[in-house]
C-alpha cells in the first residue's frame, strides 16, 4: 500500500517535470494555449469528482466555477485588487456559495439534487445576465479581464501577458489541485466520503453525521471550482454567463467518466485524453469530429466502464487470465 | 437503572395505527426482545428509537435524554447504536476499514484534522486501527482483516456488522433481526457472541423472529400484537401465556 502510493508519488512528479520542460523544446503559442486550458479543465473535472465520490452529481459546477470567474474578475477590475489576493478570495467565495447551496438541497438526493443544482445553475446565469448589469456586464459578460502581475519593485517584474508566463502558473495550481485533492482522499474524510457512497444509513447509525460529510464535499468541490474560474477568467480575458451554463457542465463529466471516477487521476487523465484528442487529432476531420469525439466517449464508456484509469488494471487481469487457462490446458495435457 | 425508556408511544401512517401507546424500558445490563408476529409493529418501534421515524406521540428517553426527535447519528454518538435487518456494510472496503470508521466519532479527528500530515492524526488514526483490531479479535474476524467486506460469507458479514457497531462503543446495542438468514451453526455461534457482549457491559435491544434464540439469551421480552403490548416478562413466562400463543398460531375453533 505504501510502496503503491510512493510510486504515485514518483509518477506525479516525473509527469510535472516533463510538462515544466516542454516550453525548453517547443514554444508554439498554440501548445501552449491549450496545455493551459487542459490544466484549467483538470482543476474542475477534478472538482466535480469531489461531489461524485459521494454519488451524487452537481449540476451547478461550472456555476459554481462562474462564481469564481466573476469574484475575481471584479474584485480586480472594480475593487482593484491584485490577481495574487482575488484568487483565494474567489476560492473562499465560491466555497462559501457552494456551501450555501449545499444545506439547501443536500437534503434531496438522486434526482431530485440533480434538479436543484440544475435550478442553481439556471438561477446563476440569470443573475448575471439581468441583474445589476453596471457590475455584472449583463448577457455580453466582462471583457479586458486584466492578466496577473507580480511586482516587487526592482527585485522581480513579472507579467503573464504571454502564454508562457501563464503555462507555468497554470502548471502550478493545477498540481498543488491534484496534490490537494489525492490528500483528501486518501485522509479520514475521504474514507467517509466514500463510505457515504457505498452505504449512507450505516455511516449515519456509526455516529457520523452524512450532511456534514457532504456539505465539506460540495464545499471543497466548489473551492476548487473557483480557483479554475478565476483562472480560467484572467487567462481568455473575457468572461460571459454563458460560458457557466448548464450545458456547459457536461464537458466535465465526460472527461471524468471517461478517466474514471473515484480517484483523482481519473479526472486527470480523462480531461488529458479527451482534450488532447479533439484539438490536436480530431481537428482534420472537420465536419466529423464532433461524431468521432461521441462515439470514442461511448466506446470507452462500453469497454472500460471504469475509465481509462483502470486500463492497467485490466491489461493485467486479462493477462493472469490467459496465463491461467493456458496452465489448464497445459495441465490436460500432461495427463 | 433504566436506561432506555419508552412512554406512550403512537406511530400513525395515514389510517394506519402501526404503534398504539406503547409502554417499556429497558435496564442497564439487561437483553431485551421485541418480538410479535408480522406486522406487530416490532420494526416500526426500532426505526423510532433509532431516530429513523419520528413517532406521531409519545416520547423516547436514553441515558435521560430525550430522543424522540434526534437524527441517528446524534443518537448515535449519545451510545444507542444500531445493526440493520438486511446486510448493510461498505462492501468494497475491508474488514478492517469498516471496523475503523465505526470507531471514528469518538476519535477526535475533524476535517482539517484528517487532512494535518502531522504526527497527532497519525497517532490518532493508528490508534483507531489498534481499537478496530481488539474488535476484530473479539469477534473472530482478524484472519479476515484484509479482506473485501462484500466477499465474506454471509455468517461473517453479519458478524461484521455487529463489529461495525461494537466499534462506535455503543452502552446499548440495537440488533434488528441479527440471525436471519443463518444456519444453525452460525445461529448459536451468534448467540454466545450476543452473551459475550453483554458481559463485557453492554445491553442489548433484540428484535428477532427466532422464538429459541429469544427464549435461549434473552432476560425479558416484549411481545407486540397489531402495534400493542400483548405481554411482557421473562421468556419462559411469556411464551405460556395464552394470548401470545393466539397471536402466533391462532384460536382454536
Amino acid at each position: 500500500m505504501r510502496d503503491k502510493s510512493r510510486v504515485e508519488v514518483i509518477i506525479f512528479a516525473a509527469i510535472v517535470i516533463l510538462l515544466a520542460a516542454i516550453p525548453c523544446v517547443n514554444r508554439d503559442p498554440y501548445l501552449l494555449h491549450i496545455l493551459c486550458l487542459i490544466g484549467i479543465n483538470i482543476i474542475l473535472a477534478a472538482s466535480l469528482n469531489a461531489i461524485l465520490n459521494i454519488g451524487e452529481l452537481n449540476l451547478a459546477q461550472t456555476a459554481l466555477m462562474g462564481v469564481g470567474a466573476y469574484a475575481s474578475t471584479l474584485l480586480v477590475m472594480r475593487v482593484g485588487v491584485s490577481f495574487w489576493v482575488a484568487l483565494p478570495i474567489a476560492c473562499m467565495v465560491t466555497a462559501a456559495v457552494s456551501l450555501l447551496l449545499s444545506i439547501l438541497t443536500l437534503r434531496f438526493r438522486g434526482a431530485y439534487f440533480l434538479l436543484f443544482t440544475f435550478l442553481f445553475a439556471e438561477l446563476v446565469r440569470m443573475l448575471l445576465s439581468n441583474f445589476c448589469i453596471g457590475i455584472f456586464g449583463g448577457i455580453p459578460g466582462l471583457t479586458n479581464v486584466p492578466k496577473p502581475r507580480i511586482d516587487l519593485g526592482g527585485v522581480l517584474q513579472l507579467t503573464f501577458n504571454s502564454k508562457l508566463e501563464f503555462y507555468y502558473l497554470v502548471l502550478v495550481l493545477t498540481a498543488l489541485t491534484v496534490l490537494v485533492l489525492r490528500r483528501i482522499d486518501r485522509s479520514r474524510t475521504g474514507r467517509i466520503l466514500e463510505a457515504i457512497r457505498q452505504s449512507d444509513s450505516l455511516v449515519e447509525s456509526i455516529g457520523i453525521s452524512t450532511l456534514k460529510y457532504k456539505v465539506i464535499g460540495v464545499a471543497v468541490g466548489g473551492a476548487f471550482a473557483g480557483v479554475a474560474g478565476s483562472l480560467y477568467a484572467h487567462f481568455v480575458g473575457i468572461i460571459t454567463p454563458s460560458d457557466f451554463s448548464v450545458h456547459s457542465v457536461l464537458q466535465p463529466v465526460a472527461y471524468v467518466v471517461v478517466g474514471g471516477m473515484g480517484s483523482v487521476f481519473g479526472p486527470v487523465v480523462g480531461t488529458t485524453f479527451l482534450m488532447v484528442l479533439s484539438h490536436f487529432f480530431l481537428r482534420e476531420l472537420g465536419f466529423y469530429e464532433l461524431l468521432v469525439y461521441g462515439i470514442i466517449i461511448v466506446l470507452t464508456i462500453r469497454f472500460m466502464p471504469q475509465g481509462l484509469i483502470s486500463g492497467p488494471r485490466l491489461v493485467a487481469s486479462w493477462i493472469a487470465e490467459r496465463r491461467k487457462s493456458l496452465n489448464v490446458v497445459r495441465n490436460d495435457e500432461a495427463t | 437503572m433504566k436506561l432506555l425508556e419508552v412512554n406512550n408511544i403512537t406511530k400513525r401512517f395515514g389510517g394506519i395505527l402501526a404503534v398504539n401507546g406503547l409502554d417499556f424500558h429497558l435496564e442497564e445490563g439487561e437483553i431485551l426482545g421485541l418480538i410479535g408476529p408480522n406486522g406487530a409493529g416490532k420494526t416500526t418501534m426500532f426505526n423510532m428509537i433509532t431516530g429513523a421515524l419520528s413517532p406521531t406521540q409519545g416520547e423516547i428517553r436514553f441515558r435521560g435524554h430525550r430522543i424522540t426527535r434526534l437524527k441517528t447519528n446524534r443518537i448515535a454518538r449519545l451510545g444507542a447504536v444500531r445493526t440493520f435487518q438486511l446486510t448493510n456494510l461498505f462492501s468494497e472496503m475491508t474488514v478492517l476499514e469498516n471496523v475503523i470508521l465505526g470507531t471514528h466519532h469518538k476519535s477526535g479527528i475533524g476535517f482539517w484534522r484528517s487532512l494535518a500530515l502531522t504526527r497527532r492524526t497519525r497517532d490518532r488514526e493508528t490508534r483507531d486501527r489498534e481499537q478496530a483490531g481488539k474488535i476484530l479479535d473479539f469477534m473472530d474476524l482478524s484472519a479476515q482483516s484484509e479482506m473485501l467486506a462484500g466477499n465474506l460469507p454471509h455468517g461473517q458479514q453479519r458478524r461484521l456488522e455487529v463489529s461495525i457497531a461494537l466499534a462506535a462503543d455503543p452502552q446499548l446495542l440495537l440488533l434488528d433481526e441479527p440471525l436471519q438468514g443463518m444456519n444453525q451453526d452460525e445461529v448459536s455461534d451468534m448467540l454466545s457472541r450476543i452473551k459475550k457482549i453483554r458481559s463485557s457491559g453492554k445491553s442489548i435491544l433484540l428484535v428477532e423472529h427466532n422464538m429459541k434464540a429469544v427464549t435461549n439469551i434473552c432476560d425479558r421480552v416484549v411481545v407486540l400484537d397489531f402495534g400493542r403490548k400483548l405481554a411482557e416478562g421473562p421468556p419462559h413466562t411469556v411464551m405460556q401465556a395464552t394470548a401470545v400463543i393466539e397471536a402466533y398460531l391462532g384460536t382454536e375453533e
